[in-house]
């Protein structure tokens, strides 16, 4: 119990960099979340405020406002210079358009290559020498006004062309607002159209931060006990070794349990229902497995290194190496077929198996014979690292013992 | 006749070929304050780490407390304090916490390891810093919580692998003192340094030890005893002819005479008022001379006679 104590005692003085540690994995987790969970077909392009004066009333000029209005937010106002100007200047209207009287008449009487010119637009009506050319009000430079004016020329030029073909007005109208319905396709492949969950990328995540945080906690208090000097003190006192080794076992056990129940914990709180699934409880049994074989690696650092930079050095490698080639912080799919074989000398590589494998289901019942293999494997070779890990610690431990 | 706290029977310890150990004989009484000399290699870690079963060992017997000493003897392990020559404390937890917890491995009753933390605090002087941490303490206090970890849990018998090393005269006075103060406790200890003066001072009993042997044991007087020189004299004089020296090796008791560098020095084993007759000597040849002074033997010169080299090596 004494042995259990201190050893908490201890742990207080160690805990600086879990936090720290903590705190920037769910800072980054958040942005993560929100990143990998936007889905890309939900893009929608930015709408601009415009103003439209139709001086022309004509077929063309209607339907260059319902194309306008269809692309863009159209905000009526007095048409008076000063109630513009105001306007623009609060940013109520971004962009002012005026169709000047005859306008279709003459696009319809002059081709296309007045058509181009009609369409240019001006700010100052003095230098207009067209008087049928499209005025407008906009901000110097600004993105918005160049963007527009581009989509009013495109519709113009396209309105024209169709004329020139020989089409009649109301036909080109139509034509005209076809083509520019038209979108290209755009194939989205298959694990990016996937709805990502939010469990999913919590728990892909938190691999990472569970080997900083177990190793980076638990192997400082392991190596403070196994200091010469303290080691030999507290063998020379009535409580034998195996007794004093087993108390910091189980206190290390007990504190990777606390980390554990802490980021289990916070997924219940970003992910909610999706944790109380039994996909959910196979993610925290795989994360649990994966927090035992951190344990084992923070026991066997424990075993040679004696210097605090030394271990986060090894830990940030270790941690940065699994992330990066596992699939942790890079989507498998843009990771070759030697890194991935590479990898599966890592133990992340198991437990991303895993997690990957569950991300095709919902539900228990719909697992396949093929992912409950998966599964097993992903737990039992991750388990085996852990033992493998907590052998080697042993080897080392006797080694310099009889040394 | 006090009982046996330990008693070492031809001890043999081997490193591969190099003989650390060899037949190594030692018996301390209750009571006593046993110091363990040796240059450094002479074999008293080697010593302390087989009686305390830290060290396996070829062959011998050793007992504590009339049996035998075992690495599971917890119940023997239980009444031995250690006080290791570098500092085994904490960095992490406060003075009071780190006597409390080496007082626990020994203690379980709370209240009884609350009494003794606040007693060991006591003892060597430190409830100022029960709340200071470590390395916020000086070299002096450091040590002097090294000994409160090695000794809260009243031990019977304590070994104390010098505890004096890198301390400040008045710390090294404070740790001398107490340690005194818990044999008349009742503690018995075994105690190591370099420092033959502390030994002298404290020590009931004096074992010199060198290439794993026990060279030889008794009191510091009796160690005295047992070496050809009594006094020194020491007398600085210019231009001392020779016919004056071999006037002075010829004066009772004298068995060898010095004489470099302007000094002279005259060897005695025996005899009384050594340093009249050798002035008398001088005045007589009508010879000037500046310090005088006399020395008695110490225990570097038992050392230094009987394994023809220096303790401090």
């Amino acid at each position: 119990m004494q042995v259990f104590k201190t050893y908490f005692k201890v742990a207080k003085k160690h805990l600086g960099a879990f936090f720290i540690y903590s705190f920037i994995f769910l800072v980054l987790l958040n942005l993560f979340v929100s990143q990998k969970t936007d889905n890309p077909e939900n893009f929608k392009t930015s709408k601009i405020k415009v103003s439209v004066f139709d001086h022309d009333h004509s077929n063309l000029s209607s339907s260059l406002i319902s194309f306008i209005d269809e692309n863009h937010e159209i905000v009526k106002m007095d048409e008076d210079i000063d109630t513009i100007r105001d306007k623009m200047y609060i940013r109520d209207v971004e962009y002012v358009l005026i169709i000047p009287e005859g306008f279709e008449k003459n696009i319809i009487s002059s081709g296309n290559a007045a058509a181009s010119e009609l369409a240019q637009h001006n700010t100052d009506k003095s230098l207009n020498e067209n008087p049928y050319q499209l005025e407008s009000f906009k901000f110097p430079n600004s993105v918005s006004a160049i963007f527009i004016q581009s989509q009013i020329n495109k519709f113009i030029n396209i309105y024209s062309s169709y004329m020139i073909l020989g089409y009649d007005a109301d036909t080109a109208n139509t034509k005209t607002l076809e083509t520019l319905t038209l979108e290209a396709k755009a194939n989205i492949t298959a694990s990016q159209s996937e709805e990502i969950s939010v469990s999913h990328v919590y728990y892909t995540y938190i691999c990472y931060i569970l080997i900083s945080s177990i190793v980076l906690c638990i192997a400082p208090i392991i190596i403070v006990f196994n200091k010469d000097e303290i080691k030999r003190r507290t063998n020379l006192s009535c409580v034998s070794p195996f007794k004093k080794n087993l108390c910091i076992a189980f206190a290390s056990f007990f504190f990777m349990l606390i980390i554990l129940f802490l980021f289990v914990g916070i997924s219940f709180i970003m992910a909610g229902n999706e944790m109380t699934t039994g996909i959910g409880m196979v993610r925290i049994f795989n994360t649990f497995v994966n927090a035992v074989m951190c344990l084992s690696f923070a026991f066997l650092l424990a075993t040679f290194v004696t210097n605090e930079n030394l271990l986060g050095f090894i830990t940030n490698f270790f941690g940065l190496a699994s992330s990066f080639l596992c699939g942790i912080f890079v989507d498998r799919q843009f990771l070759g077929k030697t890194v991935l074989n590479f990898s599966k000398i890592l133990p992340a590589h198991w437990y991303m198996n895993i997690e990957l494998e569950l991300t095709k289901y919902e539900k228990l019942s719909e697992f396949t014979n093929s992912t409950v293999k998966t599964l097993t494997y992903g737990f039992v070779i991750q388990l085996l690292f852990a033992v493998a890990m907590f052998a080697a610690g042993m080897v080392i431990s006797k080694t310099k013992k009889s040394a | 006749m006090s009982a046996s706290v330990i008693t070492v029977e031809n001890l043999v310890k081997r490193y591969k070929e190099l003989i650390a150990l060899d037949h190594f004989n030692l018996d301390i009484k209750e009571g006593e304050i046993f110091g363990l000399l040796g240059p450094n290699g002479s074999g008293k870690t080697t010593t302390m780490n087989c009686i305390l079963s830290l060290l396996k060992y070829d062959k011998g017997v050793i007992k504590i407390f009339g049996q035998e000493m075992k690495p599971d003897s917890y119940e023997i392990k239980r009444n031995i304090g250690v006080v290791m020559q570098n500092v085994a404390v904490f960095d992490e937890l406060t003075v009071y916490d780190n006597i409390d917890y080496f007082c626990g491995l020994y203690i379980k009753d709370k209240a009884t390891r609350k009494q003794y933390v606040e007693e060991a605090i006591q003892f060597v002087d430190i409830e100022k810093f029960k709340d200071f941490y470590p390395k916020k303490l000086s070299g002096g206090l450091l040590r002097r919580l090294n000994i409160a970890c090695g000794i809260a849990h009243k031990p019977k018998l304590i070994f104390l692998d010098e505890p004096t090393v890198a301390v400040d005269p008045q710390s090294r006075n404070n740790i001398l003192e107490g340690i005194v103060k818990l044999n008349q406790a009742g503690a018995t200890i075994v105690y190591t340094s370099h420092y033959m003066e502390e030994v002298e001072q404290i020590c009931t009993r004096i074992m010199i030890m060198d290439k794993g042997k026990n060279i030889t044991t008794g009191t510091a007087a009796e160690l005295k005893k047992m070496i050809k020189n009594t006094e020194t004299i020491h007398i600085e004089i210019l231009n001392l002819p020779d016919s004056v020296i071999a006037k002075i090796k010829e004066l009772t008791h004298v068995y060898k005479v010095e004489y470099t560098d302007n000094l002279l020095k005259v060897f005695y084993n025996g005899g009384k008022h050594n340093l009249i007759k050798v002035l008398d000597l001088l005045q007589k040849e009508d010879l000037s001379f500046g310090r005088v002074y006399s020395e008695l033997p110490t225990l570097n010169d038992v050392f230094l006679e009987i394994t023809g080299k220096e303790l401090r090596d």
